[in-house]
């Protein structure tokens, strides 16, 4: 079954419009993440909505390619002007910028290309020999399972959510809250509706993302310098050396890529975390032997490689649970809803062909960022001229249309709106956007789930210990709750006998 | 007076209002939840208890207790060592150009102006229809942000064009509103 779903997502993914959905997502990814202040969630949110009238497969295969072209897009300012386009190439500016300086940058944009197309191809051929695997894995959960894992990834909340705990807590707390308006999935009355029609389906949460990553990325995008590139940079070095550079580095380029697809699959993280800990690695296994920080070649390969990799790695969890990675992730997944391709055991049976097929787009993707990258080297600086002032009120403009085209609703409209100036306050105060994420979007998931398995086991809770599976996802869940509350413990103790 | 003033101006932010709207809502669902049935209040009521208490946390938390509020505030993620999330907006950006305190009022400045806008294009939206709002929102924003005169005339035109666009294309006739 998986050979003939293989060779039917081949199939799919070179037939015409299909390819040219993929070589567009991934020159017009690359464009937006070239741009510092854009990014794939944004390019991503505002294209979700026109993707209404395409086929499943072909909006899917859109929207992953723009992701995957971001992540090689925002090396392009990262190297050239010291201004990452995408957390994702916050890293790359640690060496990439040094070569510039040094009259390397051409080696610089050579060597982000080469070694994002290598490591993220490694990534995407593990997974799709993986496959088979995880749909077995994928095919034993069942209703205790599926509410225990999105349990899993809200408690995760508690452990990725950067700065204060309790800030990601309320904010995932505050997104759970959200995703209970309208009519509960058992049946009954509806919940909080006011008894207005317009909310009986509640709020979508594609409306959210558009808001958050659109208009409320926007908002913060005004307060700031509206071009980056005062002035041309002088594009010296060579395109050959680059490439060679990461061709004699096999180890660091796909490790790199290896880090980064399983950062990518854990939930609420996401290429600006595997970006560092791929160059922490590179620095670490190399300490002693060469210097980072002022133009090692093997600072870019690592953070570059790793960035793509992540890509694949966050469809991991996407795909076989409708647990998001990150947050291009959370609204890849409103795109597979919006479409009738629902997260889990369809996406592994009779889906099996849309998924190989987002695979190999993401692997195919890959040789041709490779291509376009080394083509547009020299002309990659004008790029980063572009003056996000006048981008900024299209943008607003788009998502606002585009919510239209989710369902039709006025509600929408309202939504990405009403978001997008919350959004742009929490991400100002840091209450993390992800955890605020995970709770919408996981919410639904979890309370089917629950509502579904205390209906099968009438209304016992033993059914999510009874089994080897849940008991572990069990306490998989208790030991991500409870290990900030250890730490903390310990560190009140040992402050305690030293004071 | 103006010392006590100064002090709330200081104490009272926009984060302050953000957790505002977070208890007051959280707490509204909280209570309403006890009118659902037990299977379906079950969810609500839990993610309302928790964002009250978080809330409530943090904006209390100036008074608190130093080692509770050290808790509260703590970053404690495990990846807090690293870059910051994972949106798309880079704070490098910011450092570029602006380090004083009057480049962060205008920043501020900046982007309060580009709410307010946005409200209006909202309001005006549902009065006379998207269509027309659109290419209104972006020649204010123009103005406003005092882009240069071609982009002024040009960005409103593509936005029309967009609009125009949307409007053939989805079901949905976001071309009228209640007055036009």
């Amino acid at each position: 079954m998986s050979q003939e779903a293989f060779f039917s997502a081949l199939e799919l993914l070179f037939s015409w419009p299909t390819i040219g959905w993929m070589v567009l997502g991934l020159l017009a990814g690359i464009l937006i993440g070239a741009i510092p202040g854009l990014g794939p969630n944004l390019g991503m949110a505002v294209v979700l909505p026109l993707t209404v009238p395409l086929d499943g497969a072909d909006a899917i295969i859109l929207l992953i390619s723009i992701y995957s072209g971001t992540m090689y897009g925002g090396s392009i300012a990262a190297i050239l002007i010291n201004t990452p386009g995408t957390a994702a190439a916050a890293a790359t500016t640690l060496d990439g910028y040094p070569m510039t300086r040094q009259g390397r940058a051409m080696d610089a944009l050579s060597i982000s290309a080469t070694a994002s197309a290598i490591g993220g191809s490694f990534a995407m051929v593990t997974i799709l020999l993986l496959t088979p695997f995880l749909t077995i894995i994928v095919l034993l959960f069942t209703s205790p399972e599926y509410f225990l894992i999105a349990l899993f990834g809200i408690a995760l909340i508690t452990v990725v959510a950067r700065g204060s705990m309790v800030k990601g807590i309320t904010a995932g707390a505050f997104g759970l809250l959200l995703s209970t308006i309208g009519f509960p999935v058992a049946a009954g009355a509806p919940r909080y509706t006011f008894d207005l029609l317009i909310l009986t389906d509640g709020l979508s949460f594609v409306a959210v993302l558009i808001g958050i990553f659109a208009v409320g990325e926007m908002i913060k995008l005004a307060g700031e310098e509206g071009s980056i590139a005062d002035e041309e940079v002088t594009l010296e070095g060579s395109v050959f050396e680059g490439a060679r550079d990461v061709l004699r580095s096999p180890v660091t380029t796909i490790k790199s890529g290896y880090i980064g697809m399983l950062i990518g699959a854990i939930p609420g993280s996401g290429a600006s975390i595997s970006n560092f800990i791929s160059y922490a690695e590179a620095v670490r296994s190399k300490s002693g032997d060469v210097e980072f920080g002022s133009g090692n070649y093997l600072g870019v390969i690592a953070s570059e490689a790793s960035n793509n990799g992540t890509v694949g790695g966050s469809l991991i969890p996407t795909f076989s649970f409708g647990i998001p990675g990150s947050g291009a992730t959370a609204i890849l997944l409103g795109g597979l809803l919006m479409h009738g391709l629902r997260p889990g055991p369809s996406m592994f049976t009779e889906n099996l062909d849309v998924t190989y097929s987002v695979f190999v787009a993401l692997l195919v993707g890959n040789l041709i960022i490779i291509t376009v990258g080394l083509l547009i080297i020299t002309r990659a600086m004008y790029i980063t001229m572009i003056n996000s002032d006048y981008l900024i009120p299209v943008v607003i403009a788009l998502a606002t249309l585009g919510s239209f085209g989710v369902r039709g609703s006025w509600l929408d409209v309202y939504t990405v709106l009403i978001f997008g100036v919350l959004g742009f306050f929490m991400m100002k105060y840091n209450y993390s956007i992800i955890a605020f994420v995970l709770g919408i979007v996981l919410g639904p998931i979890a309370e089917e789930n629950l509502i579904r398995s205390l209906q099968l086991s009438d209304g016992s809770l033993l059914i999510f210990v009874n089994e080897p599976l849940p008991l572990l996802l069990t306490l998989m869940t208790l030991a991500v709750v409870a290990s900030p509350l250890v730490s903390a413990i310990r560190s009140y103790l040992r402050d305690y006998r030293e004071g | 007076m103006l010392g006590s003033i100064h002090s709330l101006k200081e104490r009272v932010t926009p984060e302050t209002g953000l957790l505002v709207i977070f208890l007051v809502t959280a707490t509204y669902m909280f209570v309403e939840s006890f009118v659902f049935a037990r299977e379906v209040a079950l969810f609500p009521r839990f993610a309302a208890f928790v964002t009250m208490i978080g809330a409530a946390l943090l904006l209390a938390r100036n008074y608190l207790p130093e080692r509770l509020r050290e808790a509260v505030a703590d970053s404690s993620g495990v990846f807090d060592h690293y870059a910051a999330e994972d949106t798309d907006g880079d704070d490098d950006a910011v450092e570029m150009g602006m380090g004083t305190a009057a480049d962060e009022d205008m920043q501020t400045k900046k982007q309060v102006i580009l709410v307010g806008l946005i409200v209006v294009y909202g309001i005006l939206g549902y009065l006379i229809g998207l269509v027309w709002a659109t290419p209104i929102f972006i020649l204010a924003f123009a103005v406003v942000f005092k882009l240069p005169l071609v982009m002024t005339l040009l960005l409103p035109i593509l936005g029309l064009l967009i609009a125009i666009a949307f409007n053939l294309i989805l079901p949905t006739d976001i071309g009228a509103g209640v007055l036009l």
